[in-house]
């Protein structure tokens, strides 16, 4: 369920749209969404469909060419690309770079990298004076992450945030943002994994050339059998094992968290020690 | 494709012309402009420069745009060279170290259309010749140097290749600015003056040198992961070959030369 209307957003788009040459087709068009505080949701879509260029907006680095965007709580961005967004020579001036800019000195900014560090999963003694050219890929996600969580952010706006890792870290990362999601960070996150969206995202947009071709639940989406048909996307494995059990006459009403496969098999165990034998 | 600077994407007799014929008579030309005394010379070849303009297809509106863009410039030079170069000859106008005289007056105005010449011709260079065509014709013209061990093939690669870092550089820059940006730093001083906008931009300087330093590094194991070798046995995927039009592009550089040799010795 989605908060109240009296309570205010974190992030309001109204209607944005944005093309990025005059003459050229519009990377998103009439777009309008709303994020409230603590929630997360994922922005579904194909390469070129607009999901970076809404990111792009929300944190301020593009202005509306018509439409609005209001932001109300501070937001930190995570690029696609770790490359992108480090800069300084070695990672602890990186990570303080932000903190830094918001007028931190001193034992502060120092408290700040630490705590950034530490959140990201970095182990500060070992990674501070480390050059950031001599980082492995997962480690620069886990620094650009470790820049942006030390400005304290309120709002985390993530693009592709495990896109290039290996299972482990991308299990890690997974971990660490639902972490911070459940701290009270609302979360945008931009992703080609349907299986990264299920496990952290309670809505979905999806968005088709620019334009919403879905904004709502994760339940209402899984219902949507012609809209998961034209996206190609295959639910995820627990989603799509519950659908059939359901069907073949199963009672999943109790069902703490349907993307979970502990969750799911706890269900089932207890349906099977029930006095009916588990089928409902 | 992307041109180097403003080219000008049509096609004309001079777009056709070969390349290395292009900037040997770019050459002959800049130096013939240096080189000759005459504001008459200088004059004439400002107005001489207008017409390939229009065999090259370029609206007018482009050279109006030009105009209009080194006419402060133009301005500047000639003020500077009037009143702080002291000129021979009679005083026409004299104010403390400001002495203007008829000689004073005449080489401000010569310094000012020989800048003006040039700009034609450069811009005229820029809007029919692209950056293949260029390296092409700086490779053309360098060719006899490798007789004296100079690999030419090599400089033209380095040139070819700085000049497609021009746009990376300000993609990479406006990359920067952007990560910056999303983290706190204020870029707002980049609207302002020449001033503000380049302390504006240090922060990027140093990043942007690393950053580019290694890309150039990633290009050249590009480069020879895809076999280059350089040297003899290089071979092209296009082709010039010299045509009539470039036996006429040269003859009339020549002869132009000619009446200026006339002009600068005789009137």
């Amino acid at each position: 369920m989605r908060p109240s209307h009296a309570i205010q957003p974190d992030i309001v788009v109204e209607e944005l749209s944005h093309r990025y040459a005059e003459e050229g087709p519009c990377s998103i068009e009439e777009v309008s969404m709303k994020l409230y505080r603590g929630e997360c949701i994922a922005v579904l879509g194909g390469t070129g469909s607009g999901k970076t260029t809404l990111l792009l907006h929300m944190a301020g680095l593009l202005f509306p060419q018509s439409g609005r965007v209001e932001v109300n709580r501070r937001v930190g961005l995570l690029f696609q690309r770790p490359e992108d967004q480090l800069f300084k020579p070695t990672v602890e001036e990186d990570v303080a770079f932000g903190p830094r800019m918001q007028g931190l000195q001193g034992d502060e900014l120092n408290e700040r990298v630490r705590y950034g560090c530490r959140v990201a999963g970095l182990d500060y003694r070992r990674f501070a004076g480390r050059s950031i050219h001599t980082l492995s890929g997962g480690e620069k996600r886990k620094v650009a992450l470790a820049g942006v969580l030390a400005m304290k952010p309120e709002v985390l706006l993530l693009d592709e945030p495990t896109a290039g890792l290996d299972p482990m870290t991308r299990r890690e990362f997974l971990r660490m943002i639902r972490e911070l999601n459940g701290t009270g960070i609302s979360i945008v996150l931009i992703t080609h994994h349907i299986e990264v969206a299920d496990a952290l995202a309670q809505h979905f947009l999806v968005l088709h050339r620019g334009q919403v071709l879905f904004h709502g639940d994760k339940t209402s989406f899984y219902d949507n059998a012609p809209l998961l048909e034209r996206l190609a996307i295959r639910p995820p494995f627990v989603r799509r094992l519950t659908r059939r059990l359901r069907s073949e006459g199963w009672d999943f009403s109790n069902l703490s968290d349907s993307s979970s496969e502990e969750s799911l098999l706890e269900t089932i165990r207890g349906q099977l020690q029930g006095p009916a034998g588990g089928r409902g | 494709m992307r041109g180097f600077g403003s080219y000008l994407n049509v096609d004309s007799v001079i777009h056709r012309l070969h390349p290395g014929v292009k900037l040997s008579a770019l050459l002959i030309l800049v130096s013939a402009i240096l080189l000759f005394p005459s504001i008459y010379v200088v004059l004439l070849s400002s107005a001489l420069f207008l017409l390939p303009y229009r065999l090259a297809h370029i609206p007018g509106a482009h050279g109006l745009k030009l105009l209009q863009r080194i006419l402060p410039l133009l301005l500047i030079v000639f003020l500077i060279r009037l009143l702080l170069v002291p000129g021979a000859g009679e005083a026409l106008w004299e104010f403390f170290f400001i002495r203007i005289s008829r000689e004073s007056l005449a080489d401000s105005l010569l310094g000012t259309f020989r800048l003006l010449a040039l700009v034609l011709l450069f811009a005229l260079f820029a809007r029919t010749t692209s950056q293949n065509e260029l390296a092409y014709g700086i490779e053309a013209l360098s060719r006899p140097l490798e007789k004296l061990k100079i690999p030419a093939g090599e400089f033209s690669l380095v040139m070819i290749i700085a000049f497609r870092f021009l746009p990376l550089t300000s993609i990479e820059s406006e990359r920067l600015i952007r990560a910056q940006s999303a983290r706190g730093a204020n870029f707002d001083a980049m609207r302002g003056g020449l001033f503000s906008r380049a302390r504006a931009f240090l922060p990027v300087l140093i990043p942007l040198f690393v950053a580019t330093l290694k890309r150039c590094e990633t290009m050249a194991t590009a480069i020879e992961a895809r076999c280059y070798q350089g040297g003899a046995g290089r071979s092209r995927l296009i082709r010039y070959h010299l045509a009539r039009r470039d036996l006429w592009a040269l003859l009339l550089t020549v002869m132009y030369i000619g009446a200026g040799f006339f002009l600068v010795l005789y009137v």
